[in-house]
């Protein structure tokens, strides 16, 4: 007899449908704030129009964003191909960078394991494709890893060499988009980071700090957008869901806005944390943060005219809502697979030619079953 | 009232080296008039190419006026328009001289109506109320553009019975052999005439153009071997007399000749010299010549010898001895496949000749550093193609004219290059 | 290359389809001619065949942009960087290399990225004026007309036939006049015989080739009923040979007997003595039924019949026993002396006009072989005879029924004897392939079916596969020259006829003429 799909799903739904129970939306759970704002409709700031925002300058909006992909990889060793990209816009136009600035940078890395002191270390090597940007790498030895450090394990497991693999690329966007900060930006204008701004990585504050510092001497402010947030509201709701709902409720005046979440201050976590609808057509909305001591030192229209700029920019008919800078920093970070081809032919191809390819792909054999399984599935 | 007038064209007195046959020819001309005297006609058209050239010789001058003159006395007037002989763009013509003494009424007096169009006066005879009027002909076919000038409207209005006078070929009408000569189509004739009596072709012919008749009487006698062989191959001579009241009543040819001609052509082709010869000899033995004129060609491509080999004189003098009044024996159709310098063969001196020049000409090229583009198109139209022929004939023309008797060397001198810059109309360049 | 010269950029394809990005706001045109530098006096000449949007933005996402928009939600959404993200892909193809000014088929693809830009005039420099030259028009590159004249050389062009195929409407008959109109400059080089149906070249109501300013030398205009200065169409019936009637009217085998035997007997007078039942001076006899129906055919096709008074008749006033007798000499004569001949056949059934164009063309091919055989051929100017609705000589069922006639022949063999066809035809398809290949130069305005455009490009001197859709889209007077004499498919805007007689007849003062008496 055949399973009643029908039932069973529509036991599914109904019971999913019990479980999310949006009559209590909660506030905001976190477990180490200096400050949570509870839901509370007077806590929404609407969008301004420039024109209601009183000593406005139109100014430009920095958005960094990176990529990385495996070129070779082993359970002991990962080669990557690591690319860095920025563009500039003000509202929606894109400004032409300077003729000297770097608009990317490129490198390679190897993370491999290695054993000292009866544990298991992640160390990685960069290459950089180009010497004009060596100092904007990471040192090689903030790049070292025990493997039962906390902030690169997955829960209780050894971390994965993958995850580790790409935290060279995490801490050069810092470093790069202090070089853009010093390049592009001045006063008033603002970096919008891919991600939050949680600096989760051992050494990685280090980074965090020195674009914190270079900027806010500038007057510069660092900001970040996340596409995903793992926040829950107390009540066990996705505080993404929540705050969307809540903001429907309160059946605002206005179609923007953005709402003030909790205000962070750990070590390696400095940050205001907003949820903003950036468009009325918005069909999402996102957690966006400040750096906190930036953003204490702005005045509310300068934050408003943070919002206004963010806003403008997300005015694109095909994502509204979502900041069209973000859509291409990320499109021209993103690592292809064809670039990851080209890469590995070469890689490879030198292998070869030095006559160390047996050895390197007897580890990679490990990880390449799954892929002749895949092929073999036709997938 | 029925009236009637005679039509005749082409009487080119004072054609013809060979004394005989230029006698011949003023004898038909004489015969004519003599014959419209007897008709009692009401008046005479000629069509053109009365004489020969504008100046023709004094002796035939002579006999020709003494002939209008009897007409003019009977009462009969002489209606006549210029053919392409006897007009000159710079000399006196005898045409002229004659009309100043009054033996002429000339029917050509275009009027310039403006820049691109002429019409032309209209003469009412006096005596039938005929209208009459006409185009006179022209060296190298120039009465062309006037045709193509002429206002047909103007003549719309006309009534009674109209003659329209003309001295041209027409395309559409004229024989076979005159197909390389220039012509005209009939759509320049300006319609609406009763009868067009024309002039220029020297055969005859007779067609319908709308309600009226187009004529051709051909010429009287004729001024080359090609005509008078045409008359010995049946073709007749003669004039029209032509009876009308409102429209015509009666049209008839009157069949004149002042002599008869035998023409004959002796095939020359794939035969030897001597062959010609004997051939040529044993024809001449044969045929009654007493009285008449006799013309002989020798055609075709020898197989052996040289025309020269062909001797012609003992053909001449038994044929004379046998009472012929004149004998031509042609060779210009022969050919030898011995000496092949000989590059073009024709029927007639004349033809020859154009074939010559035209071979010549169809080299010919104009000075590219001539650049006025009026001056270049004057002078294409004057030199190259059927114009740079008509200019060669005509200057050969000019050229071959004796010196007159009584005529100093200097006048003859100064008569031939004034006729010869007529030709190349250098006054029209200014 | 200039940047504001740029158009596009090469960015993907194959050599029979390489893909252009368009630059923004350039608008490339289907037709358009681009080129691509390559390096030092090299270049490559390209033409679009197509064009397809482009667009970074995904399917969905641009369907529910136009949704937002087109609902009214879209209020302050817009596309950011529209020009950057939504764009035109051009599909170019080379159609000719250009090496230190001279052009060949090009073999290679343009350089991987390379700019593009518009064709310049420069980059034709290689179109030069040959010897002989008859304008067509300009190079066209899309809808823009750019300052180069095409110019072929007639006498190749004429004696190898040209092919004007079209639907109605499309500008056949203004080419023509422009062809024409243009020979008629040429000072005598060309000698064209026109069949003109539709009396339209001549000009008799309005303007045409009669205001040429050569006109009056190099113009000869023959009609039924012919205007002022024009030729009488009249034929003599001597000048009608029996082998005429090949492949227009169809004997039987005892009818063709018949015609042999009087042709034997009187020549040139055979038909009258047809008609006239005269008997064969031979004792031969023919059964008076055949003579009974080859009369009646004389009737329908020439409309000849003898009245109560025994004389010839014709009812059309073409044929006659008694004038005309030089018009065949006349109209060939002029086309040997290199004039262009108009015939108006607007007034004649067709089975007539059909076979004065036998009579004619027949008669100047005899006499142009003659030539050949006597090596004066060189001396004389080219042949081009214009036929319209080609199909009625050329037609497969017309070939097949009624055997072959003179044009087939001039196809086959014409170009041997400096005589070729200007065939001018809305139906190319039915005209056999044969006759197509031997046709080298066709001029193909639009055409809006497939069938027929199919068979001008399956028989084109170059690759034209690419050209349908082009063909399919040409503007009135827009037209592709494909010939063996060029060395691509050439694009070109015929000019109006109305135009060039306008600018050739700029009013000037014509010298007063003295008429004497
Ligand atoms: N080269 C051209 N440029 C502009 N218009 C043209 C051109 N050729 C033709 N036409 C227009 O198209 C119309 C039809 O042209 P026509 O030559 O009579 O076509 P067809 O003979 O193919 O039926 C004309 O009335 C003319 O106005
Ligand atoms: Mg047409």
């Amino acid at each position: 007899m055949l399973p009643d799909l029908t039932r069973i799903t529509a036991d599914l739904i109904r019971d999913l449908d019990e479980k999310i129970n949006e009559l209590a939306l909660g506030e905001p759970h976190f477990s180490n704030v200096l400050r949570k704002y509870p839901f509370k409709k007077e806590n929404f700031r609407p969008v301004l129009q420039e024109r209601a925002i009183e000593g406005h300058t139109t100014s430009k909006l920095a958005f960094i964003d990176g990529g990385n992909g495996e070129i070779l990889g082993a359970p002991n060793f990962s080669i990557q191909f690591n690319r860095i990209c920025y563009c500039l816009f003000k509202g929606k136009e894109r400004i032409q960078k300077s003729k000297d600035t770097i608009d990317r940078i490129e490198f390679l890395s190897c993370t491999y394991s290695s054993f000292r002191n009866k544990e298991i270390y992640y160390d990685t090597i960069t290459y950089p494709l180009s010497s004009t940007f060596q100092n904007l790498l990471p040192s090689e030895s903030d790049l070292s890893f025990d493997s039962s450090d906390r902030s690169i394990m997955d829960g209780r497991e050894r971390a994965d060499i993958r995850r580790v693999a790409s935290i060279a690329r995490r801490f050069a966007e810092w470093s790069f988009a202090a070089y853009v900060a010093q390049k592009e930006l001045e006063k008033s204008d603002a970096i919008v980071m891919d991600g939050t701004l949680h600096a989760a990585f051992t050494h990685e504050s280090a980074y965090a700090k020195k674009l914190y510092e270079a900027t806010t001497e500038a007057g510069i402010t660092v900001t970040g957008v996340a596409k995903t947030s793992r926040l829950f509201t107390d009540t066990g709701l996705s505080l993404i869901g929540a705050v969307q709902k809540f903001a429907e409720d309160c059946k605002l005046a206005f179609g923007s806005w953005y709402l003030p979440i909790a205000e962070v201050a750990d070590m390696d976590h400095q940050a205001m944390i907003f949820v903003t609808k950036l468009n009325q057509q918005a069909k999402h909305v996102f957690r966006y943060e400040i750096q906190r001591d930036q953003h204490n030192a702005l005045t509310l229209k300068e934050i408003d005219n943070i919002f206004f700029m963010l806003a403008e920019n997300s005015r694109d008919i095909t994502f509204a809502g979502y900041p069209f800078g973000c859509a291409v920093a990320d499109s021209y970070g993103r690592v292809s697979e064809h670039d990851l081809e080209y890469y590995r032919a070469l890689v490879m191809g030198e292998a070869g030619k030095q006559g160390n390819w047996p050895k390197f792909s007897r580890h990679i054999q490990s990880v390449d079953a799954h892929e002749i399984l895949n092929s073999l599935v036709g997938l | 009232m029925v009236y009637k007038f005679a039509h005749l064209s082409d009487c080119h007195i004072g054609a013809w080296r060979d004394t005989t046959l230029k006698e011949m020819n003023i004898k038909a001309f004489e015969m004519v008039f003599d014959r419209c005297m007897e008709e009692k006609v009401d008046f005479i058209i000629i069509a053109g190419d009365f004489f020969e050239s504008n100046m023709p010789d004094l002796e035939s001058v002579q006999r020709a006026t003494e002939k209008l003159r009897q007409v003019k006395d009977a009462g009969i007037t002489t209606y006549i328009i210029y053919g392409s002989h006897d007009y000159s763009a710079t000399k006196l013509s005898m045409i002229h001289i004659l009309e100043s003494a009054g033996l002429f009424r000339k029917v050509m007096e275009p009027q310039t109506l403006d820049n691109n169009r002429i019409t032309l006066t209209v003469f009412t005879d006096i005596k039938t109320g005929a209208k009459i009027t006409g185009m006179s002909g022209r060296a190298l076919s120039l009465e062309k553009t006037y045709f193509e000038m002429l206002d047909h409207e103007s003549f719309a209005e006309l009534d009674g019975f109209k003659i329209f006078v003309f001295h041209s070929a027409i395309n559409e009408l004229r024989p076979k052999d005159l197909a390389h000569a220039t012509s005209m189509p009939l759509s320049l004739l300006p319609p609406g005439f009763s009868y067009y009596a024309g002039g220029h072709v020297h055969s005859r012919s007779e067609n319908k153009y709308g309600n009226g008749l187009i004529v051709y009487p051909g010429c009287i006698f004729g001024t080359d071997a090609r005509d008078l062989e045409h008359t010995a191959r049946k073709e007749k001579r003669g004039f029209y007399i032509v009876e009308f009241d409102t429209q015509v009543k009666k049209l008839k040819f009157i069949e004149m000749s002042p002599c008869e001609i035998i023409s004959k052509t002796i095939d020359a082709d794939k035969k030897t010299a001597s062959q010609v010869q004997s051939a040529l000899d044993q024809y001449a033995s044969g045929i009654a010549a007493n009285g008449k004129v006799i013309l002989i060609r020798l055609q075709g491509t020898l197989s052996a010898g040289k025309p020269s080999d062909i001797d012609t004189n003992p053909a001449k003098e038994l044929l004379k001895k046998n009472g012929s009044i004149t004998v031509n024996i042609s060779k210009f159709g022969l050919a030898t496949q011995e000496v092949t310098k000989i590059a073009v063969m024709g029927e007639t001196k004349e033809q020859i000749e154009e074939k010559l020049f035209k071979q010549r000409l169809a080299a010919f090229k104009l000075d590219p550093s001539i650049k006025d583009l009026k001056v270049r198109s004057f002078v294409s139209k004057l030199l190259i193609g059927d114009g740079g022929t008509t200019l060669a004939k005509d200057l050969v023309s000019v050229l071959r004219d004796d010196q007159k008797d009584n005529e100093s060397k200097v006048i003859f001198e100064e008569r031939i290059v004034g006729d010869a810059l007529a030709k190349l109309k250098v006054d029209e360049l200014e | 290359m200039q940047d504001l010269e740029i158009v596009g950029q090469v960015i993907a394809g194959d050599i029979a389809n390489i893909l252009v990005r368009e630059k923004s706001g350039k608008k490339l045109e289907l037709g358009d001619l681009l080129v691509a530098e390559e390096g030092d006096s090299r270049l490559l000449i390209l033409k679009v065949y197509g064009l397809v949007y482009g667009s970074q933005v995904p399917q969905l996402a641009r369907e529910m942009a136009s949704g937002l928009k087109l609902e009214g939600l879209g209020a302050g959404l817009d596309y950011f960087e529209p020009h950057l993200r939504n764009y035109v892909i051009a599909e170019v193809k080379a159609i000719a290399q250009v090496i230190n000014n001279k052009a060949r088929i090009p073999k290679s693809l343009p350089t991987f990225f390379s700019a593009i830009r518009h064709i310049k005039k420069e980059d034709l420099a290689f179109l030069t004026k040959p010897d002989n030259p008859i304008f067509f028009g300009n190079v066209r590159s899309g809808s823009k007309v750019l300052d180069v004249p095409v110019f072929l050389n007639g006498s190749d062009v004429f004696t190898h036939h040209v092919l004007i195929p079209a639907t109605t409407g499309r500008g056949k008959s203004n080419l023509v006049k422009v062809l024409l109109w243009n020979a008629l400059g040429s000072g005598g080089k060309f000698g064209i015989l026109v069949l003109d149906p539709h009396d339209e070249y001549y000009g008799r109501h309005g303007k045409g080739l009669k205001d040429h300013p050569s006109a009056k030398q190099d113009l000869v205009y023959f009609s039924t009923t012919p205007v002022k200065a024009a030729n009488t169409l009249v034929i003599n019936l001597q000048s009608i040979k029996p082998w005429y009637f090949d492949g227009i009217v169809r004997f039987t085998d005892a009818q063709n007997d018949a015609i042999d035997q009087y042709y034997n007997a009187f020549n040139d007078t055979w038909i009258e003595n047809v008609i006239r039942d005269t008997p064969l001076p031979n004792g031969v006899t023919i059964a008076p039924r055949t003579l009974g129906v080859l009369r009646r055919k004389f009737d329908s096709v020439l409309g000849i019949y003898l009245d109560d008074a025994d004389q010839l008749q014709c009812r059309s006033k073409i044929f006659s026993d008694n004038s005309g007798e030089t018009t065949m000499q006349d109209i060939i004569n002029s086309l040997e002396a290199g004039k262009i001949v108009v015939i108006d056949t607007s007034r004649l059934l067709d089975q007539a006009e059909l076979l004065i164009g036998s009579i004619i063309v027949g008669d100047i091919f005899s006499r142009y072989q003659k030539y050949k055989s006597d090596g004066r051929l060189n001396d004389k100017p080219v042949i081009s005879i214009v036929i319209e609705e080609a199909p009625r000589v050329l037609g497969t069922n017309v070939l097949e029924s009624s055997g072959d006639n003179i044009y087939n022949t001039i196809a086959r063999e014409g170009r041997k004897f400096k005589v070729g066809l200007t065939a001018i035809t809305q139906l190319t398809s039915v005209i056999p392939k044969t006759v197509l290949t031997n046709i080298n130069t066709k001029i193909i305005l639009g055409n809006e079916m497939s069938v027929e455009r199919r068979a001008v490009m399956d028989s084109a001197s170059q690759d034209l596969s690419d050209e349908d859709r082009t063909i399919a889209s040409l503007d009135k007077g827009e037209a592709i020259i494909s010939s063996s004499f060029v060395k691509f498919a050439i694009p070109i805007q015929i000019p109006l006829i109305d135009e060039i007689i306008a600018e050739d007849n700029e009013p000037q003062n014509s010298p007063k003429r003295r008429v004497v008496g």
